[in-house]
């Protein structure tokens, strides 16, 4: 799955980058910044790390889980901005997101992912509905990301709202390449 | 401060010292009265026919534990409980504060309270050696620069009946009349653990105890925390810490060695070492080979409390909610159960807020025969909110997957004869043993594995799974099988653990819902309270065997089994 999000994210890279008016865009590659963020308990301690590229056409978001470095789990939101809702087979058992709770992703059900531009270049909102299982069986959280890029380009805030969940995470982020 | 020892104890030991005296070092003088010799050695006969009073001491020991620190003398401490211990509890340590096990000093209180002993305090090393070093039959010398050289010196030392030194500690083990009985200085330098091991398994492995082996593991490097040392050396057992992973062909291969000569059901003390292998692949390895494992590296004054009696006419006596057959119908809730595991006396038993909500704890229950009046410390301060429960998987702790299956039912039975000992109607199961091979979905058992620990424990209320939280559920006779559903982490933000719990409740809608939490023993309980209390009113916090009681009575959760190991 690593491999093909990979070659995606090259193919769409090479197709071209959105405009955004104030000059930044909130593609790149962004890091963690524990310190501003909720506190999180991730699957294995893994720290998620934001992989933003795509065009009008369509948007690719990968967030990566880091172990040591090394992304050992990937999970991928493809899209396109403004359009009906894209449907894929989940994989894995993993819930990334709390490792805290009995949650486990339900494989082999699908998922659907629906995503659109708030502010073009800078800002995105995606909704996922994800299938999962609990003590109880099987149901389904429908997740809704805001992610909005800083003013000066160099910090991206995701809000997540969980349908089920009575708090927003927050996650902050910082640039990769340190530039915007 | 120096304890002050009662008068009867100070009269007592006066009397006998003075006596005991009398009767060895009456000179022959000429002239003397042979009516005079004859009172005093009547009165020394009877000084020593009166009943022993064991001398004990107590000493603090450092925080320490650098080999370039205060190691060398806190290991030859250590070992000197091990052989002073022989025969008699002589020697207690009060370990630092930052020591993995917290009950030194409130156990200590319990003893002076309880049994009515006295100590006398010691402050050096050298106080220590004026003693003890009588107990000792010589010296083994280890080579700081080959930290494996120690850990072969804790099995010399044991079969020896000596104290592990450095070369700087020499000469203060000569000055107490020791002599060197084995010599490590340059033996094993350039040699891997492999090798050294090797070589101390054809050396001693047939001089030791086959019913223990300590695993010194724990911190690597530059630190040793060698707590259960005194027990091991007590015990005349085999040292080591090789590794579990099989990736260490070498070492995995010597550790398999080893285990394969224990006896069946041996205990392996102590812990894996955090430098070479995880606790999974050592209680995976161990469990394969039908041992139980008795954490931790640090479990400290082993040698001494395994000689503390019960006091008389006490029984383990828990604090039940439920009375046998009792049938207690839920409401539409969520019911919330809080487990503490790892080990009393690592984390919240003496920490603030114990007795304020129902909390079940992991009962040690190897401790009922290493350690009884250690565990009778813990029964006797329960509060009616503390319920104890039967762990982890066995007599000890293993893993069910990975225990054979023609070893399993033993397992179960001999685990079940001390549940009854330390009457414990709820039994815990925890399996790690594909940790390493699963991603972290590992903590499930297959349906056959239940129903190995329902058919051997056919009074249990319940069974409860898990360490993070699992997914096997079912119900067996009216009993219900629940793996935890939520693990609360000591570093856990209070406010997203309130948001955790409420999703919870979100994502299982059916009421009641049962809702079994892991407390990281970390967490004191005024913490896992204050979190609690923030719920809103469709929680409720119960017992253990309250909350088990009800899901069988309304099993609202979904059957579910984790797959055979492979």
């Amino acid at each position: 799955m690593i491999a093909r999000t990979f070659l995606l994210a090259a193919v769409l890279t090479l197709a071209g980058r959105p405009e955004n008016p104030a000059g930044s865009s909130i593609e790149g590659t962004w890091k963690f910044v524990p310190a501003k963020s909720t506190e999180i308990a991730t699957w294995k301690g893994r720290i998620p790390e934001m992989v933003i590229f795509g065009r009008e056409s369509q948007v690719c978001v990968i967030e990566n889980w880091l172990e040591r470095g090394q992304v050992a789990y990937a999970d991928t939101f493809l899209f396109t901005p403004g359009g009906p809702s894209t449907r894929s087979l989940v994989r894995s058992v993993e819930w990334p997101d709390n490792w805290f709770m009995g949650v486990l992703s339900s494989a082999g059900d699908e998922r659907s992912v629906s995503g659109s531009w708030q502010t073009k270049g800078s800002d995105l909102r995606v909704i996922t509905v994800q299938p999962v299982v609990t003590s109880q069986g099987k149901t389904s959280i429908t997740t809704t990301r805001e992610f909005a890029l800083g003013s000066d380009g160099l910090s991206l805030t995701v809000t997540e709202r969980r349908s089920s969940r009575p708090a927003p995470v927050v996650l902050v982020f910082e640039r990769k390449e340190g530039k915007p | 401060m120096k304890p002050i020892p009662s008068l009867r104890a100070r009269l007592m030991l006066s009397f006998r010292a003075f006596f005991a005296k009398c009767a060895f070092c009456i000179p022959p003088k000429a002239g003397r009265s042979p009516g005079l010799i004859f009172a005093l050695s009547f009165i020394s006969f009877i000084a020593a026919a009166a009943p022993q009073e064991a001398e004990h001491y107590v000493m603090s020991l450092p925080e320490n534990w650098e080999i370039t620190g205060s190691l060398p003398s806190n290991a030859m401490l250590i070992s000197l409980q091990g052989v002073a211990n022989i025969g008699a509890p002589r020697l207690y340590f009060r370990y630092p504060p930052k020591w993995d096990f917290n009950f030194c000093d409130p156990l200590l209180a319990y003893y002076k309270s309880s049994r009515g002993m006295v100590f006398n305090e010691l402050r050096t090393p050298s106080e220590a050696l004026d003693s003890l070093a009588r107990f000792a039959k010589g010296y083994v010398v280890w080579d700081r620069h080959v930290r494996t050289s120690l850990i072969v010196a804790f099995t010399a030392a044991g079969i020896n009946r000596a104290i592990v030194v450095t070369d700087s500690l020499i000469p203060m083990a000569e000055a107490h009349g020791l002599r060197k009985v084995a010599d490590f200085r340059g033996m094993f330098e350039g040699q891997t653990d492999a090798q050294i091991y090797g070589w101390a398994f054809e050396k001693y492995w047939q001089a030791c105890n086959h019913d223990y082996l300590v695993y010194m593991g724990g911190e690597g490097g530059n630190v040793m925390k060698p707590g259960i040392a005194d027990f091991g050396i007590h015990h005349t057992c085999f040292f080591t810490d090789a590794s579990t992973n099989p990736r260490d062909t070498l070492e995995y291969a010597f550790a398999q060695k080893v285990f394969s000569s224990m006896k069946p059901l041996g205990i392996v003390l102590g812990w894996h070492s955090y430098a070479k292998d995880l606790e999974a692949q050592h209680v995976t390895l161990a469990s394969g080979y039908g041992l139980r494992v008795e954490g931790l590296h640090t479990l400290p004054n082993m040698s001494f409390n395994h000689q503390i009696p019960l006091t008389k006419g006490f029984r383990y006596t828990n604090r039940h909610n439920v009375k046998p057959g009792e049938r207690v119908t839920p409401g539409k809730k969520v019911y919330i159960a809080c487990i503490q595991t790892d080990c009393l006396g690592l984390g919240a038993w003496t920490k603030p807020g114990r007795g304020e909500i129902p909390y079940a704890w992991e009962v040690t229950m190897n401790w009922s025969w290493l350690a009884p009046a250690m565990l009778q410390y813990f029964y006797d301060m329960a509060t009616p909110n503390d319920y104890f429960i039967g762990s982890l998987s066995g007599p000890g702790y293993m893993y069910p997957k990975a225990i054979p299956a023609r070893l399993l039912p033993a397992v179960v039975d001999t685990a079940y004869a001390m549940m009854k000992t330390l009457d414990l109607n709820v039994f815990e199961i925890m399996d790690h043993a594909t940790y390493w091979t699963s991603d972290g979905v590992d903590d499930d058992v297959p349906g056959q594995v239940m129903d190995a620990y329902f058919r051997g424990m056919p009074d249990v209320l319940g069974i409860v799974n898990g360490y993070r939280p699992a997914h096997t559920f079912a119900l067996r006779g009216g009993k219900p099988f629940i793996s935890y559903d939520y693990y609360l982490g000591e570093k856990r933000d209070a406010a997203e653990a309130v948001s955790d719990l409420e999703e919870l409740a979100a994502l299982n809608p059916a009421r009641p819902y049962f809702l079994l939490m892991h407390v990281r023993q970390w967490s004191d309980i005024t913490r896992v309270k204050g979190i609690l209390d923030r719920l809103g009113p469709q929680f409720e916090v119960v017992p253990l065997d309250v909350f088990l009681s009800m899901a069988a009575a309304a099993p609202t959760f979904r059957t579910s089994y984790g797959a055979p190991m492979r």
